[in-house]
């Protein structure tokens, strides 16, 4: 079983989708608990990718390639983890979207994946995402975490804007707001009223972790 | 040789600054697409360009960045996509007269190549292509392939291109800056990228945007060591700033033209701004080329 752990993790590390595939579905043959794999292979391996595109090892292409091969593995263990899984308290769902105007989805697409990819339960509303559809997908959902991006500086405003149209109808205390993208600084978003900055995928997770950590105790 | 690489082999040449940032300080409403205005709001483009000749710009470059079928596409304008083009050299054209050079531009396709999508040589150049052929239906003085931040895109639009004319075509590439280094955001070096782009036949090359002048300087050193042909480099403003809803940056003109300086004294061959840079910055760095003294005042390094 040590073996296909390491194997796990070395898929995550290498991008290998279909070793992580194989390696999740010789681990349940095996009788492994699912979330064995997930808490000693996976996740450490997502966060490994992760540091190393932070100290600029690995670039995009390792990043996404990381981040599909853990999907790969979630995809085969997730029917076992709803039968073993207790759940954990209070909601996990976050929103995702590029705002209004803003058609440049990659980085938003690339935190939405890395998110996914660390267990959260995440709603894409996809680029050029109108306020109101926040507002009502966050209704709909239930949504705890709202994460913003933008990559230009002529649609940066829409971030602030978002904010104000929650604050209007009275639901701004109920959700918190990440927001990124390359125009955006930690200082200006602080400005525009947002509760987080991420500059960069990896951030954003750990934001995501400490911020579900915080609320649902 | 062509008068822009002749020119360019005499002095600094002068591009312009951004596009985007003055059409919305013109009334353009955030997310709307520049290319529109060219068809719709023509005169306000023009009145941009024209700005930018007068304030000293030798080259004005097209208001064509996402004037592929792709991104006009999602604009629901790829049924204008030549009106767009042609139109769009034109307005260049009628503010430059003969004296200035006109830059055709070619923007990123917006097609991520594996593994963060499906592009690949054949969709790019198909893109490329036909944005290209009708952009030198207009006679432009260049084509400026611009903000490549994936090399294999960089290539594949460049080869497109030089198939379909005989005018220079240049390429700058963004760079971001790591503990290591400068990398595009999926990992090519400035090496790889620079030997790449002169093996594959680019006229000149250089980098844009993501860095301020500052973060540039050292890296347009490794440039103009690397490439045996011209540079261009265009860097940003600046870090942006907002206040309530409008975007400024916190670089003005003259520290912009400042931390031009030592840019320009490793030898590149022409300079310009990339995002935040208005006609105010293009005439701050006219009067620092029209002013400075250097032995190298002629640019030139090769």
């Amino acid at each position: 079983m040590k073996d296909l752990l390491q194997k796990a993790f070395n898929a995550v590390m290498d991008g290998d989708s279909e070793l992580a595939r194989d390696t999740a579905e010789a681990w349940l043959a095996a009788g492994g608990s699912p979330l064995d794999l997930v808490n000693q292979a996976l996740t450490p391996g997502i966060r490994e990718v992760g540091r190393l595109w932070e100290d600029g090892e690995y670039f995009l292409p390792e990043l996404v390639s990381g981040a599909e091969a853990m999907k790969t593995a979630m995809i085969v263990l997730e029917p076992a983890m709803v039968q073993t899984d207790t759940g954990t308290s209070g909601s996990r769902v976050i929103l995702i979207g590029t705002v209004c105007g803003d058609i440049h989805d990659i980085g938003k697409s690339l935190v939405a994946t890395m998110l996914k990819a660390n267990g959260f339960q995440v709603v894409d509303l996809g680029a050029d995402v109108a306020p109101e559809r926040f507002l009502r997908a966050f209704h709909d959902h239930h949504a705890a975490l709202i994460c913003m991006s933008a990559l230009l500086t002529t649609t940066m405003t829409g971030i602030p804007e978002l904010i104000r149209l929650f604050e209007s109808s009275g639901v701004r205390s109920q959700v918190a707001f990440m927001a990124g993208g390359a125009p955006v600084t930690r200082k200006w978003a602080s400005e525009a009223g947002v509760d987080y900055y991420g500059d960069s995928a990896v951030d954003a997770v750990r934001i995501a972790t400490d911020h579900f950590r915080r609320r649902n105790g | 040789m062509s008068r822009f690489l002749e020119t360019l082999s005499q002095r600094i040449l002068l591009f312009d600054g951004a596009m985007g940032t003055e059409l919305i300080t013109r009334g353009m409403t955030r997310g709307d697409c520049s290319e529109r205005w060219v068809l719709e709001e023509p005169d306000q483009v023009l009145a941009i360009h024209a700005d930018y000749s007068a304030a000293g710009a030798d080259v004005l470059i097209t208001d064509t960045f996402c004037a592929t079928r792709h991104h006009l596409s999602k604009h629901g304008l790829d049924s204008s996509l030549e009106a767009v083009n042609t139109r769009a050299v034109r307005l260049a054209r009628q503010a430059a007269g003969t004296g200035k050079f006109v830059a055709g531009d070619v923007g990123p396709t917006g097609l991520m190549w594996p593994p963060m999508g499906t592009a690949d040589d054949t969709r790019v150049a198909a893109l490329v292509t036909e944005q290209v052929v009708i952009l030198v239906q207009e006679t432009p003085d260049l084509i400026l392939i611009e903000t490549q931040f994936d090399l294999r895109e960089a290539v594949a639009a460049l080869r497109a291109a030089r198939k379909m004319t005989s005018l220079p075509v240049g390429v700058t590439m963004t760079f971001n800056r790591t503990r290591r280094g400068y990398f595009t955001l999926v990992g090519d070096t400035v090496e790889k990228c620079i030997k790449t782009l002169v093996d594959s036949g680019a006229d000149f090359v250089g980098a844009n945007c993501s860095l301020t002048p500052v973060d540039m300087t050292p890296l347009v050193g490794l440039i103009t060591e690397l490439a045996d042909r011209p540079v261009l480099i265009q860097p940003n403003a600046g870090q942006p700033q907002v206040q309530g809803s409008t975007v400024h940056y916190d670089t003005s003109p003259e520290q912009f033209a400042e931390q031009i300086r030592p840019i320009l004294d490793t030898g590149v061959n022409a300079i310009g701004g990339c995002c935040g840079t208005t006609p105010r910055f293009i005439q701050a760095v006219r009067h620092l080329l029209d002013t400075r003294k250097s032995p190298e005042d002629n640019g030139g390094n090769f």
